[in-house]
């Protein structure tokens, strides 16, 4: 819209050269559209009634047009537009002048009836065709047990996912509009009452007033409305999961979903959130709390580990334990680089792998693997490019990147690698410190729709702590995460679940 | 000049007093209080540790209570505190005065640990580019407001805790009978010992500057006392730790005792304790040195009126960049660590109670004058 | 504007902090066993040792680096001064920076002890770089024939010592690691001690130890099981054994002995203290003559047992008041027993303090066999 406005302006100051471009009345737009081969366009003349149809014919239901709507002009009864309007069977149609409604219900697949061919006053008959992929298993977040459905890329598919798990009115789709030209669907879907009124208003607030003129994916989308956008920390999840973005949904989150884009948004997060497989739920607590924390481990391990052994083995070889030292010594010894450069090297051959794996199709990708792994690992220990030890951590701590659910944070924690292995060539272990000291800074003043993404961590919410680094049984979650703050904190009533659940006993054998 | 009320949205919940009291406590002190603290009374030493913290306590309820009183009257810290009590220019000379003092405070910090640095670890780090990196994440963080700055008490208070813990490593080595007979000394090393350990529990003080930050100031109360408590527990335990580990001897020859508890301690992949835990005491001085920037920063704002906040922090960091510099030797900095340790005590133990009675006087005067 | 200025800091931080000293792992010759011996006239021979970890070449390396049978440095020596670092002397030998933040063992021989080792202490205990559980040993002759010796075992020499020093300690010989020897070294009213040990033939042995008063040799408590009542008058004992003689060509081994001390002092400021040390042990008896298996003879043993003990004990202590040297720190238990303890007259006192052992032994068991009476 405000591209019309814009451009509408400027056509005040310099008509001529625009003339060409925007259609100032029927005729000239439609004139505009002939000259594309799919623009079908042409004058029915019928017993009592005859008109000017135009449409787009890569946008329509072609079966539907020939069903639903053309049998009927031929009808006796119809004698005028608003005929039409009472007896075709297809619901709103809309009747309008306006130029700018008749252009863009026509770039979607709606059919124009006009009477005569320069008449503004028409009918527009929507008969959008959907085409689109079939509801498809999660292709990158899979999991082994739970549900297997992940979005597609249109948007109503995928309300109508979420919608079929929220069966109550209080849920919320709002429609925004992005892009000065694409125009592109976006839906803010929330459940009225739990999410917070402000982290509604936030969000609707940051998608309004975004400035761009096309938007293709969420992705874009969770960079554009971040808030920090210097930060290599994504803030907001992206899912293509409905049953995880439902799960948000219940907890009070807003989950943001763009047409044309196979993904969910969920907004607002944590950073702990990131590092949380959905499988954790459908695993007993003691396991799905063993997974988080192992994957945690992993976070630290492949951020740290070719960082550390830099330091150790360029500064600090105290620390070295000494029945360590010979097998580090044997194979450093045939190493010409420095711990920095051989290090470097492993990480960047490393990173070619998965990026090679990531370009090439599914096939050929694993055999890329089984290349890199074994060939070029071996290789290079053998050339002398490399140390064993080394190679052995690198591919280790590469393997602990995957473990995390989330493959945005994955990418952030395979590069924060390297400014710490610079560091460490510096400083050694005290770069290390320094450089993890910027990080904690970073993210203690990083928020996610302005609520602070290290919680709960800090600041400290013992209720979110339950489902967190570790998860507590389900009976004992028995309140909304607390840095949501939601219109109704409380699940459910924990006495009351006991009592369900017939915990309480007396004595033995009772 | 000041906004008097603080936005909600800035203040932090009270229960974070205690993370801030506990790591402004912790610094590079504690490294070294062991040998400190034995120097007058020997294995007694825990007694004068144990009395100087309960001496905190006390002093914390003078503070709490001047920072309550001051309610009626504006903002309550010691900067406007200075400006009500004693008149613009003669406040603002005061209030000169304490953010010099807690300037100084920063620097020696900073500076002391990078001499530990220098001893042990890197002899070639050079202090300029230490401070000048230090300095530069610090101003990231303190950028973030006071409460990027308490998230940094809260992270380091959990960092540095169990730090402490793995001292109890070494109990195995221990030496019980060090510890008799006990109480055996005058009370006049006793005394010197308590005035010696004060430099240790400085930096409590700090709450005189952020009290109107804290979410309902009233509940602070209790867990600053905690924290207090909580810290004199910590050099208690280490104090004593100390008299059993070394002999008394060995003990005046370790200049960072705590460093050498730390080289006897092994682990499967880290052969040299020392090294790491010298590094991750770097936490025990980003929230202190963060504080402290963020403190005279402000300092700076209240007293000229017009220099706005983040303009002051670049000049405080240059300063100290530049003082890290200038300062070169461990006796320059024993020297400032001594005449800091005199102006700390005057502050707390004899200002404090004087700046109560001062106040308790102008409501006197005030009453007065309303009958 | 702002992005000028981040480059231009990266820039300087780089340049500023380069000068940070690297010590990378195999571009270091890390030495792990350092030798004095004393020539007299404050002049020294230093030695170390350095393990050579290229000479076993790397299995699958092909290319670049260092071939990989590279003889290193293995060991040298140097005269220089007393309390000097060896390794800026010894620099001018080794074709990589020497370190010695991982040394393991530092030898003395008896002349260096004699001639006093105030200055080799304070060094020690200044630098930073050596951990706290390196073993200061005295050597029964000389420390470079020791080092550079040949012997069955094809590990370095370094940890040869080292294990051979740990492994003992664990069983019959009292812990003497750095943190000890600084604690005592230190410490009032007590004295250090360090272990010997001799080359002899392929092997090094263990032979005792060497008492340092007032930072000279003092003389050496040595042979038959000395070290186990050595040990058990210091501290607890979790894994000792005891080979006893009760008639001559007649034995019997108490193993696997645990034994806990603590000591009582009575008059500690008087002319005449009196200190008692009550020792329990528990152990096995599983080698031995069949006889003491049973019943009376056990009994009769056991006595026999703890009055021999309890003599070595009090023969030991006597011997060490003899000569005034107090390595196990009777001063500091009297010390500790005692309010206002006078620390100047002390050591007027030490060498006639009466000093007596209770030991009592408990025998928990004799192996797999019954234990029986053969007489009935």
């Amino acid at each position: 819209m405000l591209w019309f406005k814009k451009e509408k302006e400027k056509e005040k100051i310099n008509t001529d050269t625009r003339k060409t471009d925007h259609p100032k009345n029927v005729r000239h737009l439609l004139n505009q559209l002939k000259r594309n081969p799919d623009f079908v366009h042409y004058k029915h003349v019928g017993g009592s009634f005859s008109c000017w149809i135009s449409f787009f014919s890569s946008l329509i239901n072609d079966e539907s047009i020939h069903r639903d709507v053309l049998p009927f002009l031929y009808s006796d009864k119809i004698r005028s537009l608003d005929d039409i309007r009472k007896n075709v069977p297809i619901e709103k149609m809309i009747r309008t002048s306006d130029l700018k409604e008749i252009q863009t219900k026509l770039m979607v697949g709606f059919i124009l009836i006009q009477i005569r061919e320069n008449s503004n006053n028409a009918l527009l008959i929507p008969s959008v065709l959907r085409e689109g992929r079939q509801i498809e298993k999660s292709e990158v977040e899979t999991s082994i047990i739970g549900a297997k459905e992940a979005f597609v890329e249109a948007i109503d598919t995928n309300i109508s996912l979420i919608r079929k798990r929220i069966p109550i009115p209080q849920f919320t789709v709002e429609e925004l509009r992005v892009g000065k030209i694409s125009n592109t669907r976006v839906c803010l879907t929330y459940i009225d009452g739990i999410a917070n009124e402000e982290n509604i208003n936030t969000a609707r607030q940051r998608i309004k007033d975004l400035e761009i003129d096309h938007l293709i994916d969420t992705s874009a989308l969770s960079q554009l409305i971040s808030d920090n956008a210097r930060s290599p920390f994504p803030v907001f999840i992206d899912t293509e999961r409905p049953d995880r973005t439902t799960a948000g949904l219940y907890e009070g989150k807003i989950a943001v979903l763009v047409d044309g884009s196979p993904n969910a948004l969920i907004i607002p997060t944590t950073l702990v959130e990131f590092f949380n497989a959905f499988d954790d739920y459908f695993v007993v607590w003691h396991f799905a709390t063993a997974y988080r924390l192992l994957r945690l481990f992993a976070v630290a391990f492949s951020v740290l580990s070719s960082a550390t052994y830099v330091a150790v083995l360029s500064f600090h070889y105290q620390l070295v334990p000494t029945d360590l030292l010979g097998a580090l010594i044997t194979s450093r010894s045939v190493v010409p680089f420095s711990p920095m450069v051989e290090a470097l090297i492993l990480e960047i051959m490393i990173e070619l792998l998965r990026e090679a794996g990531a370009r090439l199709p599914t096939k050929v990708g694993q055999t890329m693997g089984i290349v890199g792994g074994i060939v070029i690992g071996t290789a290079s220990v053998q050339a002398g490019l490399t140390s064993n030890v080394l190679l052995i951590l690198v591919a280790m701590s590469a393997l602990a990147a995957f473990t995390t659910p989330n493959y945005k944070m994955g990418t952030t924690i395979r590069f924060l690698r390297f400014p710490f292995i610079v560091a460490a060539n510096i400083w050694g272990l005290l770069g290390i410190t320094v450089c993890f000291t910027f990080f904690v800074c970073h993210l203690l003043r990083l928020t996610s729709l302005g609520r602070p993404f290290i919680e709960p961590i800090y600041p400290l919410r013992l209720i979110d702590l339950k489902d967190s680094f570790i998860r507590f049984p389900y009976s004992h979650q028995t309140e909304r995460p607390m840095f949501l703050r939601p219109g109704d904190p409380s699940r459910f009533d924990y006495k009351r679940s006991k009592k369900r659940a017939g915990i309480q006993q007396n004595d033995i054998d009772e | 000049m000041t906004s008097p009320k603080i936005n909600e949205t800035q203040q932090v919940s009270p229960k974070n007093t205690m993370f801030i009291i506990g790591m402004m406590q912790i610094g590079v002190g504690l490294l070294s209080f062991q040998r400190i603290a034995a120097l007058n009374s020997a294995q007694d030493a825990w007694f004068p540790v144990l009395l100087t913290g309960a001496s905190t306590l006390i002093i914390m309820g003078v503070i709490f209570r001047l920072l309550e009183n001051e309610k009626p009257y504006g903002t309550q810290e010691l900067f406007s505190m200075h400006k009500r009590f004693f008149g613009t220019i003669v406040g603002n000379a005061l209030n000169v005065v304490a953010i010099a003092y807690q300037f100084m405070v920063g620097l020696v910090f900073l500076r002391a640990y990078i001499e530990i640095i220098n001893v042990w670890i890197f002899p070639k780090l050079s202090p300029l580019a230490f401070s000048f990196i230090f300095s530069v994440i610090i101003w990231y963080l303190v950028m973030g407001g006071f409460r990027a700055i308490t998230g940094i008490f809260y992270l380091s208070f959990i960092y540095i805790l169990p730090l402490n813990l793995v001292d109890f490593y070494l109990i195995g080595d221990s030496h019980l009978s060090n510890l008799l007979p006990m109480l055996e000394h005058m009370p006049y090393d006793y005394l010197q010992s308590f005035f010696k350990m004060i430099p240790c529990y400085l930096g409590f003080e700090t709450i005189l500057f952020y009290y109107p930050f804290l979410k309902r100031p009233k509940e602070a109360k209790q867990w600053a006392m905690f924290g207090l408590t909580l810290t004199t527990s910590v050099y208690v335990t280490l104090c004593i730790l100390g008299t059993v580990y070394f002999s008394h001897g060995e003990l005046m020859t370790q200049v960072w005792p705590i460093i050498s508890f730390w080289k006897s301690i092994h682990f499967p992949l880290f052969d040299r304790f020392e090294y790491l835990g010298m590094i991750l005491w770097i936490w025990a001085l980003i929230p202190s040195f963060a504080l402290g920037t963020w403190v005279v920063s402000r300092g700076i704002r209240e007293i000229t009126g017009y220099i706005k906040q983040k303009y002051a922090l670049i000049f405080v960091f240059l300063l100290n960049i530049l003082f890290c510099t200038i300062i070169h030797n461990r006796l320059q900095i024993n020297l400032i660590l001594h005449y800091l340790s005199y102006v700390g005590f005057g502050f707390l133990y004899i200002y404090i109670p004087f700046l109560f009675f001062w106040q308790w006087i102008l409501k006197k005067k005030r009453r007065r004058k309303h009958v | 504007m702002k992005r000028l200025i981040s480059l231009i800091s990266c820039i300087l931080f780089l340049a500023l902090s380069g000068c940070v000293q690297p010590s990378i792992i195999d571009d270091i010759l890390m030495a792990e066993a350092e030798g004095l011996d004393y020539l007299g006239d404050n002049k020294v021979l230093g030695t170390i040792t350095v393990p050579n970890y290229v000479t076993g070449g790397v299995s699958g390396s092909g290319g670049g680096g260092l071939p990989a049978t590279a003889a290193m440095m293995s060991s040298a020596s140097a005269i220089t001064y007393d309390g000097k670092s060896l390794v800026e002397k010894l620099q001018v030998k080794g074709q990589k920076a020497i370190r010695v933040g991982k040394l393991r063992v530092m030898l003395l021989n008896k002349a260096y002890l004699q001639h006093g080792i105030r200055k080799l202490i304070e060094f020690r205990n200044q630098d930073p770089d050596v951990g706290r559980d390196l073993y200061l040993i005295m050597v029964d002759g000389s420390t470079k024939e020791l080092l550079e010796g040949t012997y069955q075992t094809q590990i370095p020499i370094s940890r040869y010592i080292y294990d051979l020093i740990f492994h003992n300690q664990e069983k019959n010989f009292p812990l003497s690691n750095m943190k000890i020897f600084m604690y005592k070294y230190y410490g009032a009213h007590m004295n250090a001690y360090m272990p010997i040990i001799k080359k002899q033939g392929k092997h090094i042995v263990l032979t005792g130890y060497a008492l340092i008063e007032n930072n000279r040799y003092a003389g050496t408590v040595m042979g038959d099981n000395a070290n186990f009542i050595f040990k058990s008058l210091l501290e607890t004992v979790n894994l000792g054994y005891y080979d006893y003689e009760y008639k001559p060509g007649q034995h019997f081994v108490l193993e696997d002995i645990q034994s806990t001390i603590s000591y009582k002092v009575k008059n500690g400021n008087g002319a005449e203290p009196k200190i008692t040390a009550q020792v329990k042990m528990s152990g096995n008896v599983r080698q031995g003559n069949p006889e003491i298996k049973t019943k009376n003879y056990y009994t009769k043993m056991k006595k026999k047992l703890q009055n021999h003990l309890e003599n070595r004990m009090e023969n030991m202590v006597a011997a060490f008041q003899k000569k005034g040297v107090d390595p196990i720190g009777l001063g500091d238990i009297a010390r500790s027993y005692t309010r206002h303890f006078n620390d100047s007259s002390w050591e007027d006192h030490y060498p006639n303090a009466q000093f007596r052992a209770h030991v009592s032994i408990d025998i928990n068991e004799t192996g797999s066999s019954e234990m029986h009476d053969s007489s009935s």
